[in-house]
């Protein structure tokens, strides 16, 4: 083959860019630490990095929705816990004013209901982060509260205040924990106290003949205060609400369970699918390093030889 | 014929040998001129009239060595090379505006943009959470129109380079047509017509990167042209070529507008190409995902009641959320953004997260969180219609540098074939000019003997 003087430069500068394009891209890879840094990079993990990406932004997001919701329902669970205490003191009372003994000084026992009926009222008001626990999806209006208006209990023939509510608390919060779990993560006020009378129809009918929680303690304090014991219905009813505050704290003990086991599970998902992201993107340094210094050395060999050889012809000997 | 013969002979070989040196001069000279074929002295004998012995040498041609099998395939590979290439080139802008596989992506703005729901879906009356939806909404609508402006720019300067190669193709085809001219008249009149050979040559190789020739050299010597079955040029006339708009379609004709060359190769058809599928199909792709979203996204909020929701009989009174697309823009219902020039005030209220009358219910925004997951276009979520588009995308780059890379490898082995061929040699040349100068020294010597031998016989005299 007849070989011409451009012939050399030519190959030897296409050799020699060959080997320089190697050595940018690998410098590339190792200074961005990532392999895939535009899709043409590699269509095919491309599209898998695209898809974990959005499953891990995913992941942080349901993280942190239950790290908020489980704050609230942490508040709830204590608020409940406190509710239970108040519930059980009044049993206790209820049961101490039965003894012959106290006969004569009932009415002290009812200033004692009356701040465990403010006392629980205020706890079914509890707020978290502005919003009001047990007032199920209206985060703004006072849940519970004592009527504005006064009516007749006709067992005592007084005047009396019964409580009402403001809202309808029947609102379930939702929250998406994991793409196809929605969980529900509040207890309404409807589910723990009950259905009271409401202050929102109007005119408003204060009733103190209802069965929740409030206005049966409303019902013993009047009777105490009339020297009357309470009823067996109410003492009923309360021990039944001491019940269901115990069974809702079940509920929302496993609602807590279930947060926990989903974190960790997410966490667990979150670490997997992080993993398989970097095998995707990341480079492995070692190699890429070794690379780096093998097309180096290439690229001084043929400086090396190309100064030997180029600057050469017939010219040099004649 | 006695002495003077041998001066005759001398004489004549003294002025081919200069000759065949000025030939090899002129090669070295042109040793780094990439268009260049180098030129190689034919030696002939005189032709003899009866005599015996010859009467020397001559000039027979100073031939140009070039093969023209190789110039063909060189030029059918110029073509595809300078189509890959530029493909490749305008695909690697393309694929930077998408700015994949980072956190300023679109791929993970949408993520954002879904999830920003789900956020406030945990506390529906959160002003912050509220005004992170609009956040996210921004960045999102923001890098579908950057990307989308980004593309309609490439389009633009498609467009312009357009028309930069077409002015580039028919002054080359002028050239072609007046150096047919000249060569054919060089011929006619027993000239050289090495030089204008490589010029012509040089012109049609340029010719092949801008589009699918193939040339005919007719028995005057004149190269005929046509691009992709349209006639180009011959010795006595040459076409003009210009570009039509057509449907947001480049289309390119002659200037009569009655022919158009099927383009195949070359950076024209790279061009017009990705002006008119290419870069429009991405278009149209950032489209669909933008009106999906729209409308998918309106819908659901639509049935869903903003802050001010007294009553659950007031029906629900969301509003769109999205109020227009068109060519990239993605605008945010000024009632829930506000507008600065018609000074309306944002309102964040108005964003529908609740499906009852209550603040705290967040179900609608889940709704349309879930709208992430929904299979809206084609059976693919919106995020997996992305993900495609954008792998389409390093897709065709990849096949680009692939061919850009294979088509080099063809040429280079042609053009080192070809060097090796044409290409001029200083080793060669230099050994040539020993050659022709001892040549040259042993004819004078030649001339120097045979005065001597003149003298001789005059002092016998």
């Amino acid at each position: 083959m007849r070989i011409s003087d451009t012939m050399l430069t030519n190959s030897f500068l296409l050799n020699m860019n060959n080997t320089k394009e190697l050595l940018q891209t690998t410098q590339r890879q190792i200074a961005t630490g990532s392999k895939l840094n535009k899709p043409s990079d590699s269509p095919s993990a491309m599209s898998r990095a695209l898809r974990l990406q959005t499953q891990i932004s995913n992941g942080d997001m349901f993280v942190q929705n239950i790290a908020n919701s489980r704050a609230s329902l942490q508040t709830t669970v204590s608020t409940m816990e406190s509710v239970q205490t108040e519930v059980q003191n009044i049993s206790i009372l209820l049961t101490n004013a039965n003894n012959p003994v106290n006969k004569d000084n009932l009415s002290s026992f009812a200033d004692r209901i009356d701040m465990s009926l403010k006392s629980l009222l205020d706890l079914a008001n509890t707020q978290f982060d502005g919003k009001y626990v047990f007032g199920g999806t209206d985060f703004t209006t006072k849940p519970y509260d004592f009527s504005a208006t006064t009516v007749l209990n006709t067992s005592t023939n007084q005047q009396t205040t019964p409580v009402m509510q403001n809202v309808s608390t029947d609102g379930i919060q939702n929250v998406r924990i994991s793409t196809n779990i929605i969980q529900k993560v509040n207890i309404t006020g409807s589910e723990l106290f009950g259905n009271l009378p409401s202050s929102n129809v109007n005119p408003p009918v204060p009733d103190v003949t209802k069965t929740d929680i409030f206005n049966t303690l409303v019902r013993v304090r009047d009777g105490f205060k009339n020297g009357q014991r309470a009823s067996d219905a109410d003492t009923k009813i309360i021990n039944d609400f001491n019940t269901k505050v115990l069974d809702k704290l079940t509920t929302a003990g496993q609602v807590q369970n279930r947060m926990d086991f989903t974190t960790e599970l997410l966490n667990n998902q979150q670490v997997e699918l992080k993993t398989l992201l970097s095998k995707d993107k990341d480079v492995d340094v070692a190699s890429a390093v070794m690379n780096l210094q093998n097309y180096q050395s290439n690229l001084d060999l043929s400086y090396k030889m190309s100064s030997m050889i180029l600057p050469k012809s017939l010219l040099n000997y004649l | 014929m006695g002495l003077s013969g041998v001066f005759n002979i001398a004489s004549r070989s003294l002025g081919v040998y200069q000759q065949a040196l000025n030939v090899t001069s002129n090669n070295v000279a042109n040793s780094n001129n990439a268009d260049y074929a180098r030129q190689k002295v034919i030696l002939g004998s005189e032709i003899t009239n009866g005599s015996e012995w010859g009467t020397g040498v001559k000039i027979e041609d100073v031939q140009r060595v070039k093969n023209n099998l190789l110039d063909t395939q060189i030029r059918s590979y110029n073509d595809k090379y300078s189509d890959a290439s530029k493909r490749a080139e305008v695909l690697g802008q393309v694929e930077a505006l998408y700015s994949e596989p980072s956190d300023q992506g679109l791929s993970s703005l949408i993520t954002q943009f879904f999830n920003s729901w789900d956020q406030l879906a945990v506390t529906p009356n959160s002003t912050s959470l509220r005004s992170n939806v609009v956040e996210a909404s921004k960045r999102m609508t923001t890098k579908i129109q950057s990307a989308y402006e980004g593309l309609t720019q490439i389009k633009d300067d498609l467009l312009s380079q357009t028309n930069l190669k077409l002015q580039e193709l028919n002054t080359t085809l002028k050239n072609v047509q007046t150096l047919n001219k000249q060569i054919a008249s060089a011929k006619a009149s027993n000239q050289s017509s090495n030089t204008l050979m490589d010029s012509r040559d040089k012109a049609i190789d340029s010719l092949s990167t801008i589009a699918n020739i193939s040339v005919n050299y007719d028995q005057n010597g004149s190269a005929n042209i046509s691009i992709g079955g349209v006639f180009a040029v011959d010795s006595s006339s040459s076409t003009q070529f210009k570009a039509v708009n057509e449907n947001g379609k480049i289309v390119i004709s002659n200037m009569e507008g009655t022919s158009r060359p099927a383009l195949k190769g070359g950076e024209l058809f790279a061009l017009t190409d990705m002006y008119s599928n290419t870069i429009t199909g991405y278009q149209t792709g950032l489209d669909t995902i933008a009106s999906t979203i729209m409308t998918q996204v309106n819908q659901v909020h639509k049935q869903g009641y903003d802050m001010s929701a007294t009553s659950v009989a007031t029906m629900p009174n969301g509003v769109d959320f999205f109020s227009a697309y068109s060519n990239g823009t993605l605008q945010i219902n000024e009632n829930i953004v506000g507008n600065t020039s018609t000074g309306k005030q944002a309102d964040l209220n108005k964003i529908a997260v609740s499906i009852s009358n209550q603040n705290g219910n967040g179900t609608n925004a889940i709704n349309i969180a879930t709208l992430a997951n929904t299979k809206a276009i084609n059976g693919q979520t919106i995020g997996d219609y992305y993900s495609t588009m954008v792998t389409g995308i390093g897709t065709e780059k990849q096949l680009s540098d692939q061919n850009t890379a294979s088509n080099k490898l063809v040429l280079d082995q042609f053009n080192a074939q070809k060097t090796s061929y044409s290409g001029v040699s200083i080793d060669e040349e230099m050994t040539n000019v020993i050659k022709f100068q001892r040549s040259y020294d042993a004819s004078a010597k030649l001339i120097k003997v045979a005065d001597e031998l003149l003298q001789t016989l005059m002092q016998m005299v």
